[in-house]
């Protein structure tokens, strides 16, 4: 195989790529980059089992300026692959696998030569039917792990509890994440033109790796699902990603219909005090703040305390605000990261008791995104 | 020469197994000599994964098979580890791992290699694996002693133990690094393959030999000068761990060796019996991280009691 190619261009292109290549796995030739080169074009391919991206550079767009001299396939060691062309002097490079796996690598008057792997021993990625039927926009997608991922479970012992549950329905993605203490729950439309309805959960660490895929990136992405991967497919790139085996918990019902006591708060300047209540309860041993809502008096108070330290009280300017009197307390971090999924908006909280889960919501969109947070007992 | 070649019985049985759809969740295969245990590990993934597999045999040629030998494929997860032992974190890891789905096979193959080095805690965090694996995982646990392995483990595997057979391969081996024929009968007699696969030269063998073989003489008729022994040809000769380890096997052969002679004697019965148990405690405190010399010397002062008694 041979080929020449812009180097600048290259190195673009492979970024995405060298986000799946670990260097700590246990399967050597993985941590390698696949380079595939049909009469078409290249194919690179990073993995580390759990994740797979694959991104094409066409032959056909002349920016690439893709010259192929003959075909084939090689892996390379990914470290010093990636290293070698930011440091190559040319513009261009050449790169020409002799026998035995051995690559020239030729740019300017420098020439490197690496030991390759042979291409064959590279897992082979799955083939997920795509049939394209199933599209959702970037911003979507972004928005909907942005705004669930960071209340999926961080602790190994119930491993479901890691991934992001995707339900969809005819025009309807729900995304849920709970780690058991929070939930996040937000619905984005999909444009399906399948009759199929899906279930499944995805790790949320590939999902985060998604997110950093798609940034400045706008288009539709396609989805396909298979029986044990997900494929996202946008400008040129394939992401893959196993899914988590086992069954999602139901947590339809965990969501309360009605409430007691409803606040209504801009969420921005809400996440401040929380902040500064939250100085105080990290120093203590059980991080929680107390919040004391007097209806009668339209006062909602905010406690944080540490013995050791000292306390702080904070009145709340609502916006809002009707039920019954309440006294709360709950971890300040998992509100801190709700609210911070909110952005600049305002939020409508509900009460139902003292030792109920409470809901966030943001005003304009409150059938959409919910959020959850389990109180702590403190008497 | 083949690993079926070598394991017929317990290949045709794995085959079996395969071919009438009885794969258990769990196996623990045993075998004194750890290279052919990894072996038959081996061939039991490919024989389980190979899709041009004839009666449960797999065909060793194809992609899969070529992977799975050179420790590249996907789904198989191998947990090995030059330290002294396999911890909790590394089995945390393997099982997030192994919630997820598979790749390109239709399940999951975790291979602990040296399962005996597995940590009290760390084998307690895979039992609940080993009872009740999420999605079709097949859990290989590879270890030279049965008894090494928590029970609680054994309890929920199948043990399969390899037939003692002689390692043609291992043989050809060491005649090229200059062993002799004598040599080889000891090694294969006492078991010492495992400590062999490190490449310890023929001569320096045979010096071990030599040098274990006169201790323990020395141990039954002068213990005095066996104490002084420990630190003046002992330890000179002995370079590291692995050295230990075999020269501490080829003792424990030559102990077996006298018990054996003694057998119709019976003061002399009586004696060897109990040095050998003083031998195997001080080969006990060896594993457990006391130096050799520590472990040696106590040992010829216990001898002296011994021979004050006799």
């Amino acid at each position: 195989m041979k080929f020449t190619i812009n180097r600048n261009q290259f190195i673009k292109k492979i970024s995405n790529v060298q986000r799946a290549i670990s260097t700590k796995t246990t399967i050597p030739i993985l941590t390698g980059i696949k380079l595939e080169l049909s009469q078409e074009g290249l194919t690179i391919t990073g993995s580390d089992v759990d994740i797979s991206i694959q991104t094409f550079i066409s032959v056909s767009d002349a920016d690439n300026e893709l010259h192929i001299e003959n075909t084939g396939a090689i892996v390379l060691p990914a470290r010093f692959f990636n290293e070698i062309i930011k440091k190559l002097p040319g513009e261009q490079f050449t790169l020409n696998v002799v026998e035995n796996n051995q690559t020239i690598i030729k740019s300017g008057k420098t020439e490197f030569t690496i030991n390759g792997l042979d291409a064959n021993s590279y897992p082979r990625l799955p083939e997920v039917e795509s049939n394209e039927k199933l599209s959702i926009s970037a911003e979507m997608l972004r928005q909907l792990v942005d705004e669930t991922v960071f209340s999926a479970s961080k602790q190994e012992n119930r491993p479901i509890l890691t991934g992001l549950h995707l339900k969809i329905s005819a025009e309807k993605l729900l995304g849920v994440a709970t780690d058991s203490h929070r939930l996040a729950q937000r619905i984005v439309k999909v444009n399906n033109q399948s009759d199929n309805d899906y279930d499944i959960v995805v790790p949320a660490r590939s999902l985060k790796e998604l997110e950093h895929c798609l940034i400045e990136d706008n288009s539709e992405i396609k989805i396909s699902i298979s029986e044990n991967q997900i494929l996202f497919e946008f400008q040129n790139t394939l992401f893959y990603s196993r899914l988590l085996e086992g069954n999602y918990p139901g947590t339809d019902r965990l969501i309360p219909t009605s409430s007691d006591t409803q606040l209504t708060f801009d969420a921005k300047s809400l996440l401040q005090s929380v902040e500064r209540a939250s100085l105080l309860s990290h120093a203590s041993r059980n991080n929680v703040v107390r919040l004391a809502i007097d209806v009668n008096a339209s006062k909602v108070t905010l406690y944080g305390n540490s013995p050791e330290v000292g306390t702080v009280e904070e009145n709340l300017t609502t916006e809002a605000l009707s039920g019954a009197d309440l006294e709360i307390s709950f971890n300040p971090d998992y509100l801190k990261e709700a609210l911070q999924a909110f952005g600049d908006t305002k939020i409508e909280v509900e009460f139902t008791s003292a030792l109920h889960p409470f809901t966030l919501k943001p005003s304009d969109n409150k059938e959409n995104f919910i959020q959850l947070i389990t109180p702590v007992r403190t008497f | 020469m083949t690993i079926v070649q070598e394991q017929p019985q317990i290949t045709a049985e794995l085959a079996k197994t395969i071919t009438t759809q009885h794969v258990v969740h769990a196996y623990l295969f045993t075998g004194s000599n750890q290279a052919q245990v990894q072996r038959v590990g081996i061939w039991f993934m490919q024989a389980l994964f190979c899709p041009h597999a004839k009666e449960g045999y797999p065909c060793l040629q194809c992609n899969f098979c070529q992977r799975i030998q050179n420790n590249d494929f996907p789904d198989v997860l191998t947990l090995a580890t030059d330290k002294k032992s396999l911890g909790v974190d590394d089995i945390r890891e393997a099982k997030r791992e192994l919630e997820q789905t598979s790749v390109e096979a239709s399940g999951r193959i975790l291979l602990i290699k040296q399962a005996e080095k597995l940590t009290t805690s760390a084998a307690n965090s895979l039992l609940k694996f080993l009872e009740d694996p999420v999605g079709k995982v097949t859990a290989l646990l590879l270890t030279k002693s049965v008894i090494a392995v928590l029970p609680t483990i054994q309890s929920r595997v199948q043990i399969l133990s390899l037939a003692d057979s002689v390692d043609t391969n291992l043989q050809v081996d060491l005649q090229e690094k200059g062993y002799s024929d004598n040599d080889l009968t000891i090694i294969q007699q006492a078991h010492l393959e495992d400590e062999l696969m490190a490449n310890i030269a023929g001569d320096k063998f045979k010096q071990l030999k030599q040098v274990a073989q006169t201790w323990v003489q020395q141990l039954a008729h002068n213990p005095w000068q066996a104490f002084i022994a420990v630190s003046t040809t002992i330890l000179p000769a002995v370079e590291n761990r692995l050295q230990q380890q075999l020269l501490l096997s080829l003792m424990e052969w030559y102990f077996s060796q006298q018990l054996n002679q003694a057998v119709d004697d019976h003061v002399k019965l009586q004696w060897a019996k109990q040095i050998t148990m003083a031998f195997l405690h001080a080969k006990q405190l060896w594993t457990a991280n006391v130096s050799l010399q520590n472990s040696l010397e106590q040992l010829a002062l216990q001898a002296t009691n011994l021979s004050k008694r006799g």
